[in-house]
């Protein structure tokens, strides 16, 4: 069993592993397509907005748009782009939640 | 985050690899919880702790860490459970397409020693720091001092997730940390319309799509948010009358 467990764990890594060398030792020796570059600029926005979002609109398996960690996402989003500091961000939208969940 | 160049840097910002573990420090606080969740679900599962510890330095991605131990706890087969890590860490290739072009000219050694350490965060702020530092050597030592300091901390926190996990209360939001330190990350990726367009229908789309099968939805809404953003990328060209390809 630990055997088992360690061995699909170490595949998982390796594989997880060649998932994240894959294009940048691929272009590495030549060129990088200018598709690729194209590209590039929408991966964090729309990677991270895909990862987010089923989070704080999904949370419990089914969509529910007046859930409260969507509506802290609000001012936690507000405060993101006024002060851009992630220790503020996630202090606002944990505090928001809190704050919510406690009156409602 | 909010750092200010400083100015009497010669290249106009702060040294790249003490930038880079200072810019780690409050991600490690908004990864905390998490690590903590992911410990206290290894300490709880079947699986022995030390082995489930492992999976932090075998794949130092935390949502896949969490899926894997989750399967590996239910008696999943081998196939379920690689399929699943696999496809959680597929976005990783995107990550890995959009760094490319930044070490292009580095040695074959950097190319193989760099994507070890390329999560989530580690590729985000990279994209938006890697333009404050023109010469690529000081790049590569802003992305080694916050991948090493991410990862030290990603070990050491879930260590300490397997020892005090279990005792925290279930009523504490920690899985919510996450989504918003994504969020804080999020924000100064969108610069402009094409970018904001990519992020709104990548998230619409994750949404909807959120019920697929092996996580899938992330990656259809990835998808789609980046050819939105393309779309419109094409539109505003066209529209100002300057085309851009």
């Amino acid at each position: 069993m630990v055997t088992r467990t360690l061995v699909v764990l170490i595949i998982a890594g390796i594989g997880t592993y060649l998932l994240r060398a894959s294009l940048i030792v691929a272009f590495g020796r030549a060129s990088v397509p200018a598709g690729v570059e194209r590209v590039s600029r929408f991966v964090a926005p729309a990677v991270l907005a895909a990862i987010i979002a089923p989070a704080l609109a999904a949370p419990e398996g089914r969509i529910d748009l007046f859930d409260l960690r969507l509506v802290a996402a609000v001012p936690a989003t507000l405060v993101a782009v006024r002060t851009g500091s992630l220790a503020v961000t996630l202090a606002a939208g944990l505090g928001s939640y809190l704050l919510l969940d406690l009156l409602i | 985050m909010a750092m200010k160049r400083d100015p009497a840097s010669p290249r106009g910002a702060a040294r790249p690899y003490r930038r880079g573990t200072t810019d780690a420090l409050p991600l490690v606080l908004g990864y905390l919880p998490f690590a903590l969740v992911l410990g206290a679900t290894i300490a709880r599962s079947e699986v022995p702790n030390l082995v489930g510890w492992l999976s932090s330095p075998l794949l130092f991605a935390g949502a896949s860490q969490l899926a894997a131990i989750d399967l590996l706890d239910a008696g999943a087969s081998v196939l379920v459970i690689l399929a699943t890590v696999w496809v959680i860490n597929l976005r990783h290739v995107m990550y890995s397409g959009a760094l490319a072009p930044r070490f292009l000219n580095s040695s074959r050694r950097w190319q193989w020693l760099a994507p070890y350490f390329l999560a989530d965060p580690v590729y985000t702020l990279s994209a938006v720091r890697f333009d404050d530092y023109p010469r690529p050597a000081d790049q590569r030592r802003y992305y080694l001092g916050l991948g090493l300091t991410l990862w030290t901390a990603w070990n050491l926190m879930t260590g300490a997730g397997l020892l005090v996990g279990t005792v925290l209360p279930p009523s504490w939001p920690l899985e919510l940390a996450v989504p918003f330190t994504f969020l804080a990350l999020l924000v100064p990726t969108v610069t402009d319309r094409p970018t904001l367009l990519a992020a709104a229908v990548g998230g619409v789309v994750a949404v909807a799509a959120h019920a697929a099968p092996f996580h899938l939805g992330l990656l259809i809404g990835a998808a789609a948010g980046i050819g939105a953003g393309l779309l419109s990328e094409v539109g505003l060209a066209r529209a100002s009358g300057s085309p851009r390809w």
